[in-house]
């Protein structure tokens, strides 16, 4: 299993990931509280915006690479795709919270409520539940094998939610309004969104690689003790 | 606009939990494994002994 | 989480497998009641006059668009009377307590509650459903001017803008 932690070319990477990640992130806030005008309907408030459909977004793809690293796994039963699998899951689920928090809090200012449960939320709030699970069957199983195993099985079956929230919109009556589009949005106010989701998936890309980098030393240690 | 605020610091304070978390689990694994018999052969990141907390 | 931290306790799995037991409990709960009633969130005032008498007394939910012309609002007694329309049937509604600042003439609204004997919706729950479109306010224009005029103590409350 050492010839996991031989993988000197990553080292630097997450350094410099992490450097551009805070270095969008503040741009981003700077300009999505200071610079872009507020909506003409919602004033200020419309700013988070500039938060929670980047997290919306990042979470999905977060659990898109569950899902393809789960695959992966019951292919190859390479322990390297269980555990990027695994820190993906747990930076998606950090998101999907950030998601609905932000969405909450978007919610009471706008709608009048923090939360109801039109599809769009429920759909969401089963997504989370979800993903907490797949946690929770991971620190279940103290089998590393097994615990790939099974852990692999609720990445892809849990995944068939993540289309579901995102059409739920599409196909149901809902109080939370239909995706934007270019065209629905002023230029400015696209920008800065765009700018957001580069920073969240920059820190998307230094925090999944920092995770992955930590589960293969973690790894590297059970093993040594376990030769002991 | 406090719900505005709200939604910005909680986003920065849990991006930053989350990664200064995790960057103690890696000063956390690269010490052990220094410690560890075979410990000068390959780790992962002994450099990030001196790491500070960027995210 | 921390799974990857040397050896399992009893004790930690027990946790664990309580963990997974209040995930399926919440999973079963969000699908059979969340979901399952709310596949249908609310019903237009089309729909739900056709329901008629049968949902009497019964909590509800009216989705539609605040009709134009139709908002009486007694900032004194923070007493809200409009009609929700879908353009074919008009249900009158009263609420009580201030509306979302969103809350105005024409736009979309989702509202919690049940028919009185008099046949107008007494709302609980007031809900502004805010469209997809994003743009900042023309010139001279401030933001959130247009929901102000329903806020009392802006001067123009009392009145329907």
């Amino acid at each position: 299993m050492t010839e996991l932690t031989a993988s000197p070319r990553l080292k630097g990477w997450h350094r410099l990931l992490a450097f551009l990640a805070v270095a969008t992130t503040v741009v981003g806030s700077i300009i999505g509280l200071f610079v872009v005008p507020p909506d003409a309907m919602q004033g200020n408030v419309q700013r988070l915006m500039y938060l929670h459909v980047p997290a919306a977004w990042l979470a999905f793809l977060a659990f898109f690479i569950v899902f393809v690293m789960a695959v992966l796994y019951l292919i190859q039963r390479d322990p390297r795709w269980d555990m990027i699998a695994a820190g993906s899951a747990e930076i998606g689920v950090l998101f999907t919270a950030l998601t609905l928090i932000l969405g909450s809090l978007w919610g009471k200012p706008i709608w009048g409520v923090w939360w109801t449960w039109d599809p769009r939320l429920t759909t969401t709030a089963i997504l989370l539940v979800i993903y907490v699970g797949y946690l929770a069957v991971r620190s279940f199983a103290a089998d590393p094998e097994r615990r790939a195993r099974w852990s692999a099985v609720v990445g892809i079956v849990g995944f068939a939610d993540v289309p579901i929230v995102y059409l739920s919109v599409t196909w149901w009556r809902s109080l939370h309004q239909p995706p934007s589009s270019p065209m629905s949005m002023a230029p400015s106010m696209l920008w800065t969104l765009m700018l957001n989701v580069v920073a969240f998936t920059l820190l998307f890309g230094y925090l999944l690689v920092r995770k992955y980098q930590v589960a293969v030393a973690e790894r590297a240690l059970e093993d040594r003790e376990a030769m002991r | 606009m406090a719900y505005l605020w709200a939604g910005y610091v909680l986003t920065w304070v849990a991006m930053a939990w989350f990664a200064w978390r995790l960057e103690s689990r890696a000063r956390d694994a690269a010490r052990r494994l220094k410690k560890s018999p075979r410990g000068e052969a390959e780790t992962p990141d002994a450099r990030s002994e001196n790491e500070s907390v960027r995210a | 989480m921390s799974e990857h931290k040397g050896r399992r306790s009893g004790k930690k799995k027990l946790w664990a497998g309580l963990g997974l037991v209040a995930v399926v409990a919440a999973l079963a709960m969000l699908i059979g009641g969340g979901l399952k009633d709310n596949l249908v969130y609310f019903l237009t005032p089309t729909e739900l006059e056709a329901r008629g008498a049968s949902v009497q007394g019964e909590a509800v939910r009216l989705g539609g668009q605040v009709k134009p012309g139709s908002v009486h609002w007694n900032a004194d007694h923070h007493d809200l009377r409009f009609v929700v329309t879908d353009g074919k049937t008009q249900i009158p509604v009263h609420s009580t307590g201030s509306p979302p600042s969103m809350f105005q003439e024409g736009i979309g609204v989702v509202v919690e509650g049940k028919f009185d004997s008099n046949g107008t919706f007494q709302s609980d729950n007031l809900m502004v459903k805010h469209s997809n479109e994003y743009h900042p306010p023309t010139k001279g224009e401030s933001p959130r001017e247009t929901f102000k005029t329903l806020m009392p103590g802006n001067g123009t409350s009392g009145s329907k803008d």
